[in-house]
């Protein structure tokens, strides 16, 4: 792999290509996210991951072209294609007459690391053995445990990586200092979007395939491999073009949509996951009780937002959004002064969740963030903004500290479009001349004091237990020595994967549910068709959470408590 | 060889074309089209020779497909031939007009002086042809060829004449271009030409001339730019249309490169279709080696077109009799207010309204007096019946629209606001929501929630449809012919059906009176509609879909364009339908003025009556108002009347037979007590008071029954039994 070209692949094609599917060989292929010093790897191959930022126009090159040696007078004919410049000797010139160029296009992306993407995710590598590990404790549970390789010193890295984590939490105020967490460069703190002046961060992909390139869309995210190619390398490119090309370019030989190594891995634990569903469950319930402070119902609430996801799209219609606002976060928490609840809350959320952005709103925050993508037509580019992620990625809407000020046009347009977000799941992207609607897939959970600013599709108040007011810190504790591998992998896999369980609503829950709606709206002639909506959501992610596939009568009746204890709440006040 | 054969015979082509091309103007005159062009060029009063390919498709549709294919060449073949004939059109000497014809003319005067009697003129090709050539070459793509979008023009494009469609994002201003460089050397005084091809060129330093290269007196030469020619130019750069990207794409842009004629037609942000070759950049000197890989694509634009100007005629395809007909089958006004936002369940009359609103009624002018044709309508109701649905998806459907809400929206934002130009400093005009609204919709939601002095510039709206401006020494008057379709929310958050209009949305009358119709929407428990709901929910939820209705939703694009056509037709009404309606409205005053109705009853609603019942009309696609339509108008009226009136109140004290008998009685009374009345009149007139048919049916058998009526056999004719004993 070392040694190959652009010519060796060229020849070999199919063998390369072929090779490229083994996930071993895969793997060993270096992955450009943790390169920091590019020159070595200049023109060899390279993997990349990320999500698609920006789509530009195709560009044309010539496949094929003939050399003439001047010296010989041998014609030659050579390849336009993975390249950026013509490997031409002394002697050798270009024929420019010959008729038989062939144009062709190439597909311009521009290519960022994940934004929102949690730290852990970096540390987790190909291990086949994550069921293995497990069983040291669980054997029993585990006949199917397809152990291939054990690799000790993985697990107890991120083993370690815990315990250092664990060792920070058990002082608070050290904890609150941003980024000290997790031991990796990228703290969870900083958000995570790539800045566009650092160029080693994002890529310039160089797609040669027509049909893959035009089922990419932007904020997809891919895993590509390809050969790298520097800059340093091509002259004579347009100015304005330069700096926003200052990037490497990757020709790209193989494209996997969404792939990463950790859903590869998920492939092989589904199974585990779909079957424990229950108890991991529990335990997740019991760990969001803790950090929220002993409200069980808002654990319910929290854990169903957390998997939640939309199955359906239809004109304004989005199901299966589900945003959370759990409001009356008490002002202070704990007996130490300068423990922020709500940072630790994300942080904790951060550790489970793959992809998720925390947003502390404030006046200043919403009036000087770019948060809607806009065209610069100057440019000719997509400037990104913190919204633009790829879907399932979380946000963390952080109200606690919003004061009343004045919003300025930018101030408006951000709220705007987060609660197009909440609302109907897009995002209206600005291109200067016209907006265009984009699909999103984020689940919105906004903390605040009272009601919050922005719209959601269940607002909680919540209800602490008071005992755990006063030891928010030792609760925060319990959860996090909690968090241990095994059991946080498998929490991390049943987060991002339960609800892709296929599900069901059979026609006798179709009558039941029925019925009580008539019901409903005779007692309460305020129900409306949206708290119709809602049940059903809640009771599909309440049956997905235990691993049901099909409602049951348990959940849909849990369901109608939750929603008439959530109500209960707010009409008290 | 052959091929220049075959060249050498297209030109021929092209001189029969041009020479004998007619088109029909009126039956019996014909014109030679080209002909008379060329004449015009050949005086020098016209510059560009648009070539209309379905001219030539008529002519020789082989040759239109080499145009189409290789259109970069045939613009040289037919400028050579054009050159040629120009001489034949010419009928009296051209004066000069500018410094290249003088020039031109002097080096002519001299060559001729130089050319000794008998000498064979070897002069000539000294020239290069552009020089002398004043007009240009444009094709125009045929009618049928449709436009391509800017994402599929792909590299089986390039040298092809292809028609595009964007948004204009950037365009450069308008620069000469060196297309012919002369030069003069300093010491032979010997003149050179260069011609430039592409975007750069290299001046020549070195007098190629015969006498320099035999002296060795190395003679430079100087650029003279009185002797070379230059063209417009101008860059564009434009944007895919919104409809034209998939979904979870970035847009792609394109550039043009527009030359002489085809300059300043456009500005930043218009809709343009340009039709155009499609070639790579050809670049010359270091550059083309080091970039020998890659190459940069434009557009050489032939024809540059804004389609904000003819909109409704080249964007709109007209639609088929097929379509006309899936639209204007059975029950096509339910089908068409049923296919308004289909996701929401029920309110058809709210629907109905809509959909008139949408087609909106005739502008009338008459004696300097502008009546609008603009139907108003606001929304009323609970929160959480779905106004703000109804209302984005009319914002989505109408063509031309504005969606802003109350709160969100200034005074200055919805009409206009006077700007300094950044660059300019000049002070400019810049529209507001209800300018740029014009001519269609602006929904407003959250119309409560608007401050008083905000809503006060939409009273010059809702019945001038202008909007005045004095500011900053701009005074003026703009259009703001638009229909508004306003939401508002009940002042003490639910409609209190004891209060009047006014007290429960706090709007002051005058503004109400200028809605056609105001609506209030409830939300009302009832057991079947509840239980045909939740199946509604459910199936959707299990089964991923819409459930399946009982008619398919028209699509939104073939309602568009049906309500395009419905547009444009102006119905009248016929004086025998005048006496019909005044008697109505007559009624209608009078009802207001018995019952002390909570609404305003007013002239304005004689005109609301008009105008819906022309929508009406403009909607079946006739000319002339039928009274059914008058009919259904006052029906819609009607109801939005008792959707304001017996809300909540449990079903009135009343029974509905009771209610329909009173109907019957005042209507008795109106006609005059000889006691017999015509059964269709009377089901019209209780139809208008907003009864049903099957209800009006059941009282009249009940009250049969009991000896109080009596219908005749046919029940035509129904008679009340007890008139005599009537107090």
């Amino acid at each position: 792999m070392e040694s190959w070209t652009v010519r060796y692949f060229e020849e070999n094609k199919d063998y390369c290509l072929e090779k490229l599917k083994d996930r071993k060989f895969w793997e060993q292929v270096p992955l450009l996210n943790h390169i920091t010093e590019c020159e070595p790897y200049n023109n060899k191959l390279i993997r990349f991951k990320g999500m698609i930022q920006d789509i530009l126009n195709p560009i044309y090159y010539i496949e094929q072209f003939h050399v003439v040696n001047t010296k010989t007078s041998v014609t030659s004919v050579r390849s336009g294609k993975y390249r950026d410049r013509i490997d031409l000797s002394d002697d050798e010139k270009i024929l420019q007459d010959t008729n038989d160029k062939i144009y062709q296009e190439k597909y311009i992306m521009r290519c960022v690391q994940v934004p929102g993407l949690n730290s852990w995710t970096k540390e987790f590598k190909f291990i086949d053995d994550l069921s293995d590990v497990s069983s040291r404790e669980e054997k029993r549970k585990l006949e199917e445990s397809s152990v291939t390789e054990t690799n000790d010193d993985q697990s107890m890295e991120i083993e370690t990586d815990e315990r250092s984590k664990k060792s920070s939490q058990n002082n608070p105020a050290e904890a609150n200092l941003a980024g000290n967490s997790a031991g990796s460069s990228s703290s969870v703190f900083s958000v995570p979007i790539v800045e566009e002046k650092k160029g080693e961060q994002s890529v310039i992909l160089n797609l040669y395939d027509d049909e893959k390139s035009n089922s990419l869309h932007a904020n997809e995210v891919i895993e590509v491999a390809g050969f790298l190619s520097l800059k340093s390398d091509i002259e004579g490119m347009d100015e304005d073009e330069c700096s926003y090309f200052n990037s490497p370019i990757i020709h790209v030989i193989h494209v996997e949509s969404g792939s990463s190594t950790f859903r590869h891995m998920l492939d092989l634990h589904k199974e585990y996951i779909f079957q424990n569903a229950c108890s991991l469950r529990d335990e997740l319930w019991i760990m969001l009780t803790d950090i929220l402070l002993g409200d069980t119902l808002a654990a319910d609430y929290l854990i169903c937002h957390l998997i939640s996801s939309v199955y359906l799209r239809q004109n304004h219609l989005a199901l299966g959004k589900f945003s959370l606002n759990i409001s009356d976060i008490p002002k202070t928490i704990g007996q130490c002064q300068n423990f922020e609840y709500v940072p630790a809350l994300y942080r904790f959320l951060s550790h489970l969740l793959e992809k998720s952005v925390y947003l502390p709103i404030t006046i200043d925050y919403l009036n000087n963030t770019t948060m809607i993508p806009k065209k610069n037509t100057e440019e000719n580019r997509l400037v990104t903004g913190l919204l633009q992620v790829s879907s399932k990625t979380h946000f963390v809407i952080d109200e606690t500290k919003l004061e009343p000020g004045t919003l300025g046009e930018k101030g408006v347009r951000n709220v705007e479009a987060l609660r197009d977000i909440i609302d109907s799941q897009r995002i209206q992207y600005d291109f200067e001349y016209y907006q265009l609607p984009f699909v999103t897939d984020c689940p919105v959970l906004s903390l605040s004091s009272s009601k919050s600013l922005l719209p959601s599709d269940f607002h909680l108040i919540l209800d602490p237990d008071p005992s755990c007011v006063g030891s928010a810190v030792n609760c925060f504790e319990r959860a996090w020595k909690k968090m241990q591998d095994p059991l946080l992998s498998r929490l991390r896999f049943y987060l991002s994967h339960i609800s892709t369980l296929n599900y069901e609503l059979t026609d006798e829950m179709q009558k039941v549910i029925e019925k009580d709606f008539v019901q409903m709206r005779q007692d309460d002639q305020k129900t409306s068709s949206d708290d119709l909506h809602r049940l059903l959501v809640l009771s599909r992610f309440i049956s997905l959470s235990r691993g049901h596939k099909s409602l049951q009568n348990d959940a849909w009746e849990y369901a109608c408590r939750m929603e008439d204890q959530r109500k209960c709440r707010k009409s008290s006040l | 060889m052959a091929k220049s054969n075959n060249y050498d015979a297209e030109k021929e082509k092209f001189i029969e074309f041009f020479q004998t091309f007619t088109t029909k103007i009126e039956t019996g005159i014909e014109s030679y089209k080209y002909a008379e062009q060329l004449t015009r060029i050949a005086h020098r009063e016209q510059v560009e020779l648009c070539i209309e390919l379905e001219d030539l498709e008529t002519f020789d549709s082989d040759l239109t497909e080499s145009v189409l294919n290789n259109t970069k060449r045939y613009v040289t073949m037919v400028s050579d031939v054009v050159h040629k004939l120009l001489p034949q059109y010419k009928q009296r000497e051209v004066q000069p007009i500018d410094n290249l014809d003088v020039y031109i003319e002097q080096r002519l005067l001299l060559a001729e002086r130089n050319n000794q009697p008998g000498e064979p003129s070897d002069q000539k090709p000294k020239y290069p042809p552009e020089l002398v050539r004043r007009f240009e070459i444009y094709f125009a793509d045929l009618k049928s060829q449709k436009a391509v979008p800017i994402r599929n023009v792909k590299a089986a494009h390039i040298g092809k004449l292809v028609t595009v469609r964007g948004v204009v994002m950037r365009c450069t201003e308008v620069k000469p271009m060196i297309t012919i460089a002369t030069y003069c050397c300093s010491v032979c005084g010997s003149e050179t030409y260069q011609p430039v091809t592409s975007f750069s060129f290299k001046p020549i330093v070195m007098c190629p001339s015969q006498d320099c290269q035999q002296n060795k007196s190395g003679g430079r030469l100087i650029l003279q730019t009185r002797g070379s020619k230059f063209v417009k130019f101008q860059e564009l750069k434009i944007q895919e249309l919104t409809d034209q990207v998939p979904v979870g794409n970035i847009p792609r842009s394109l550039t043009i490169l527009c030359r002489g004629e085809t300059t300043r037609h456009v500005l930043p942000g218009d809709h343009v279709s340009a039709t155009g070759i499609f070639l790579p950049y050809l670049r010359s000197g270091f550059r083309q080696i080091a970039q020998g890989l890659l190459s940069e694509t434009f557009l050489e634009a032939h024809r540059v077109e804004t389609l904000n100007k003819s909109d409704e005629t080249s964007l709109t395809n007209e639609l088929t009799e097929e379509e006309i007909e899936q639209v204007a089958g059975a029950n096509f006004y339910s089908r068409l207010a049923a296919s308004i936002a289909p996701e929401i369940y029920g309110h058809d009359d709210v629907k109905k309204a809509l959909l008139l609103l949408l087609v909106g009624g005739v502008d009338t002018n008459p004696q300097g007096m502008k009546i609008r044709g603009a139907i108003n309508i606001c929304l009323m109701g609970d929160p959480g019946v779905a106004k703000s649905q109804l209302l984005s998806f009319i914002e989505r459907l109408a063509s031309r629209s504005q969606y802003t809400t109350g709160r969100g929206s200034s005074g200055v934002g919805l009409t206009a606001a006077v700007m300094k130009d950044p660059l300019t400093n000049e002070i400019i005009l810049e529209g507001g929501a209800l300018v740029l609204a014009d001519q269609g919709i602006c929904c407003i939601d959250e119309f409560d929630k608007m401050s008083d002095y905000d809503r006060t510039a939409i009273h010059e709206v809702m019945e001038q449809q202008t909007i005045s401006i004095a500011k900053a020494g701009i005074m003026t008057r703009l259009n703001a012919r638009v229909s508004i379709l306003a939401a508002a929310n009940p002042m003490y958050g639910r409609y209190d059906p004891k209060k009047s209009i006014e007290q429960n949305i706090q709007l002051p009358p005058a503004l109400l009176s200028r809605f056609d119709l105001l609506w209030l929407i409830q939300d009302k428990p009832d057991k079947d509609n509840d239980l045909k709901l939740a199946q509604h929910i459910t199936y959707v939820h299990q089964h991923s879909k819409q459930p399946p209705m009982d008619f398919t939703p028209l699509d939104m694009s073939l309602m568009r364009r049906y309500i395009k056509l419905c547009k444009q037709k102006v119905p009248v009404i016929p004086q025998e339908l005048t006496e019909y309606i005044v008697k109505c409205y007559v009624e209608l005053r009078i009802d207001a003025r018995i019952n002390k109705d909570s609404s305003f009853t007013s002239a304005r609603n004689l005109l609301a009556i008009l105008r819906l019942s022309t929508a009406l009309t403009k909607l079946r696609l006739q000319d002339v108002v039928d009274k059914s339509d008058v009919v259904e108008a006052l029906r819609l009226l009607e109801m939005s009347k008792i959707s304001l009136k017996h809300t909540n109140a449990a079903p009135s004290a009343v029974p509905m037979t009771s209610r329909i008998y009173n109907v019957l009685r005042d209507y008795l009374k109106m006609a005059g007590s000889d006691a017999e009345l015509r059964m269709p009149d009377v089901m019209e007139y209780c139809i208008n008071k907003g009864y049903s048919r099957d209800d009006v049916n059941s009282t009249i058998e009940t009250y049969e029954q009991l000896n109080v009526i009596q219908l005749n056999q046919a029940r035509t004719i129904l008679t009340f039994c007890q008139t005599g004993t009537e107090q």
